[in-house]
This record gives C-alpha cells, sequence and structure tokens, in this order.
C-alpha cells in the first residue's frame, strides 16, 4: 500500500513533519528549506505527484517503483539519482532482505522511493531532524542520514554472521560436527551476496567523490567520504570473513582426511588381529594326518596360548604406534 | 494570545509569526532586544519568545529587563535559541526564562510547549482574577463590619 511522508527543516529553524502534498513544491521553491519525501511501494498517484512536484524523468521513476536495479549512481539534469541497497533482519527461508532504495538528490530535497518497509529510513526520519546545527548544512546532511542508516544496516548482519562463523569453526573440532560443510557454504553465499549488492555501491561512491557536481557542495563531499570509508569497512569485513570461511572449509577438509586416517589404522590393526587368528587356526585346522602337536596332549593349549600371545603382540603393536 | 516576538534573524522571526499566527495567536515582532522592551512597554504581553543572541539588547537581558518591570501579570517567557549545551539551558532559566526551545525546533513540540505556557498563563490569570475578587470582597466585608 503507498505511503507519503514528508519531513522538512526550514532554514535551519524549524522542523515540520507530515507536510501536505499540495505545499510539497512550495516547499522545494523555497532555496533555504530541506525538504525529504520518502515514499514506500509508489503508485500511480505517488508517481504523478513526483513527476510534477520535482520533475524526475519519468523512466527513473518506473525503475525506481519497480526496484530490482543494480546499486549506481546516475546524474541527470538538476538532481542525481543514488540507488542503495540495505540488507534486513532473515524473513522466512532468506537469511537476510535486500532492500532497495532509491535516492533522488536535488539542492535542496531528497526523495527515496522503496518497494517495501526499509526500517533503515525510519532511523533516519527519527535521526535527521536531531542533527541540530548540521541540519543547517543543507541536503548534505539529509543525503548522508539516509545513505549512512542504510549502509549501517550492513553491520549488524556481518556480526551475525561472524559470530555463526565462530561457532561453525569451533564445532568442526568436536567428535561429532553436525551440517558443519553446510554452515559454512551457507555463509559463503550469504558473504558473496552481501558482496554482489556493496561492491557496485563503492564504484559508484569513488565515482561521486572525484566528480564535481553542483549539487554537491564541499561540506556534501565530507558526509560522502564517511559513507565512502564505511563501504569499504564493510568490503574489508567481508573478505576477511571469506577468507576465514574458505581456511575453515580447508580446515574441515584435513579434520576428515585425519579421521579417516585414524579410522584406517584401527581397521589395519583389527585386519591383523583376524589375520594372525585365521592364519594359525587355518594351518592347524587343515585335514592333515600329522599337524604338528596334535599328538601331544599341551599341543592344543600351547597353539591356542601362542595365537593369543601373536594377537596381544599386535595390539601392543598397534597400541604403542597409537593407531587404536 | 497576545504573544511578542523577539529575534534579529528574519527567517526566524517570519517563521515563528507564522506558526503563532497559525495557531491562533495575535503576534508582534521586534528586530532587537530593545525594540521587543519598548513595544512590552507599550502594550500588555502575557506570553513573550524571544532569541538568545541579538545586537545591542541579548535575549538574556531582556529577560533580566521584562522580570524587573511591575508590570499587570506574570510573563511566560520562552527562549528560542541555538544554543543546546546543558549550562546554557540553566544559564538561560537561570535568567528568568520559562522555557527553553534549541533551534532548529520541531514545530508540533514547540506548539505543545507553547500550549503548556498558554495553560500556565491562564491558569496565573484567573488565581490573579480571584485573589482581586477576594480582595474586593474582604474590603466589601470590612466596610459592612465597621459600623459594627
Amino acid at each position: 500500500m503507498p505511503r507519503v511522508r514528508t519531513i522538512a527543516c526550514l532554514a535551519g529553524v524549524s522542523v515540520e513533519r507530515d507536510v501536505p502534498g499540495e505545499q510539497i513544491g512550495e516547499y522545494i521553491r523555497a532555496a533555504d528549506y530541506v525538504t525529504w519525501v520518502d515514499v514506500e511501494d509508489p503508485g500511480e498517484r505517488e508517481l504523478a505527484m513526483l513527476l510534477e512536484e520535482f520533475g524526475f524523468h519519468p523512466l527513473a521513476l518506473e525503475e525506481a517503483a519497480a526496484g530490482d536495479q543494480r546499486p549506481k549512481i546516475a546524474e541527470y539534469k538538476g538532481y542525481i539519482r543514488v540507488i542503495t541497497c540495505g540488507i534486513g533482519p532473515r524473513n522466512g527461508t532468506a537469511p537476510f532482505d535486500v532492500s532497495e532504495v532509491d535516492i533522488f538528490i536535488g539542492r535542496n530535497y531528497a526523495v527515496t522511493i522503496h518497494k517495501h518497509a526499509v526500517p533503515a529510513l525510519d532511523e533516519a526520519y527519527r535521526r535527521w531532524p536531531r542533527g541540530g546545527a548540521m541540519l543547517r548544512e543543507g541536503v548534505g546532511f539529509l543525503v548522508f542520514t539516509i545513505v549512512d542508516s542504510v549502509i549501517d544496516t550492513f553491520f549488524p548482519v556481518l556480526e551475525a554472521v561472524e559470530e555463526e562463523l565462530d561457532e561453525t569453526e569451533l564445532s568442526l573440532f568436536t567428535e561429532q560436527p553436525k551440517d558443519s560443510v553446510q554452515d559454512l557454504l551457507a555463509t559463503k553465499r550469504q558473504l558473496a551476496t552481501i558482496r554482489r549488492v556493496i561492491s557496485p555501491l563503492r564504484e559508484a561512491f569513488s565515482v561521486l567523490l572525484r566528480r564535481d557536481h553542483p549539487i554537491l557542495t564541499q561540506n556534501t563531499t565530507i558526509y560522502f567520504q564517511h559513507v565512502y570509508d564505511n563501504i569499504l569497512r564493510i568490503l574489508d569485513a567481508v573478505d576477511v570473513q571469506r577468507d576465514l570461511v574458505t581456511s575453515s572449509l580447508d580446515a574441515h577438509m584435513t579434520v576428515v582426511s585425519n579421521r579417516l586416517n585414524h579410522t584406517m589404522k584401527t581397521l589395519t590393526v583389527i585386519t591383523a588381529v583376524v589375520a594372525v587368528g585365521g592364519l594359525v587356526f587355518g594351518a592347524w585346522g587343515m585335514n592333515f594326518t600329522r599337524v604338528p602337536l596334535s599328538d601331544e596332549p599341551w599341543g592344543f593349549p600351547a597353539v591356542l596360548g601362542g595365537t593369543l600371545a601373536l594377537i596381544a603382540l599386535v595390539l601392543m603393536l598397534g597400541r604403542t604406534r597409537r593407531w587404536l | 494570545m497576545k504573544i511578542l516576538i523577539a529575534d534579529d534573524e528574519f527567517t526566524t522571526r517570519r517563521l515563528l509569526q507564522t506558526y503563532l499566527e497559525k495557531w491562533g495567536h495575535e503576534v508582534t515582532a521586534a528586530k532587537t532586544g530593545a525594540e521587543a522592551l519598548e513595544l512590552f512597554q507599550r502594550g500588555d504581553y502575557p506570553m513573550v519568545v524571544t532569541d538568545w543572541s541579538m545586537p545591542e539588547m541579548d535575549g538574556l537581558e531582556l529577560i533580566g529587563h521584562l522580570r524587573s518591570l511591575r508590570g499587570a501579570g506574570y510573563v511566560y517567557i520562552v527562549l528560542v535559541t541555538a544554543r543546546a549545551q546543558t549550562e546554557d539551558i540553566v544559564k538561560g532559566i537561570d535568567a528568568g526564562a520559562d522555557d527553553f526551545v534549541t533551534k532548529p525546533f520541531d514545530r508540533d513540540e514547540l506548539r505543545a510547549r507553547m500550549r503548556a505556557g498558554e495553560r500556565i498563563v491562564s491558569s496565573l490569570q484567573t488565581i490573579a482574577e480571584l485573589r482581586a475578587r477576594l480582595r474586593e470582597a474582604l474590603a466589601r466585608l470590612g466596610e459592612a463590619t465597621d459600623p459594627l
């Protein structure tokens, strides 16, 4: 269901929430006002309003409404479109939700469009009016608050992945590991998804920081630099965790190989024990008329005792070599 | 309710005036503390909204002058300023302000604070009226008991 909410900072003096739709045009025409319009699941009416009041390109609006875009930055006449992605908590079978947020940035406004509810934007909606003196720095601080809140959603997910990875690593060395490989592969897939989402953002912000744009002032660039640093931090964390997953998988293979080796040694000792018994009893059990010691009254106990002694010797050898 | 605004910044003055008028108040705006003091002495303003930093006479000085004047009744003073440190709030309230609003302020919060101010002002006005009526009644009682 479509939802539009608006918040504006008037000349760094006051903050107004829920600006009526018919007054939005008036607010964006006032150069010293900064307005944020957040549109969730836009319908035809909302798109028409955005087209009329802000003059956004219809194709850009359509794309934003449809979602499913690669994170990027596109420049239009008079505004910039930044497509960012955040991740939300687990939902159903998926480890986490990737939520796209399109931000249209003008000289004194930002319009966010997203298909589903994004908790990070609720956080930004609460955070921005509490910015104090920074609210006077114009749209830069607003965009920073939005993008930073969206990017910050990666950190708790990465922390959860790290904790899971630690647990899986520990379980690798227990006697009965449970689904460790599946867990590791699932973690690897999650990290790949995060990297796929965040990596284009690094390129986009890198380009944005290098380019001169009339909308981006010196102050704005400082904020964007902070966002860019956070993106790099996330990518570093993803890379480190991917390395950990790979080394954990290697460690798992080594543990499995060692366990197999140990089992083989044990089986070898058992085979040797059976072979000794089989050899002696096979030889003395043959149907020859003259079998050594068959005429002696102590023959049977001697052969049995000798066999048991040989088996004990094999077991002792196995034990001393730690094959058992 | 009649409200006097004192702020040297045009935008803040205009915004405050627009809000307060929209909320049904009768607003007079002054550009400096001195002008506000002059307007206050000429009119009857139960509420004053003032900025802290102003040329010639700052908000705290204005509050000092307002409090020293022996007027009709209590004046409810709201200090609207960009200063947000705890020591500023303490200093402002100690100087005689009744409420402290930090810029940029939330419109809804300002409205709620103004409503609270109005409630206090009308309560004080009611008390003053009751006291006057009580005094009158006592005077009449005195007159009635004199011949006895």
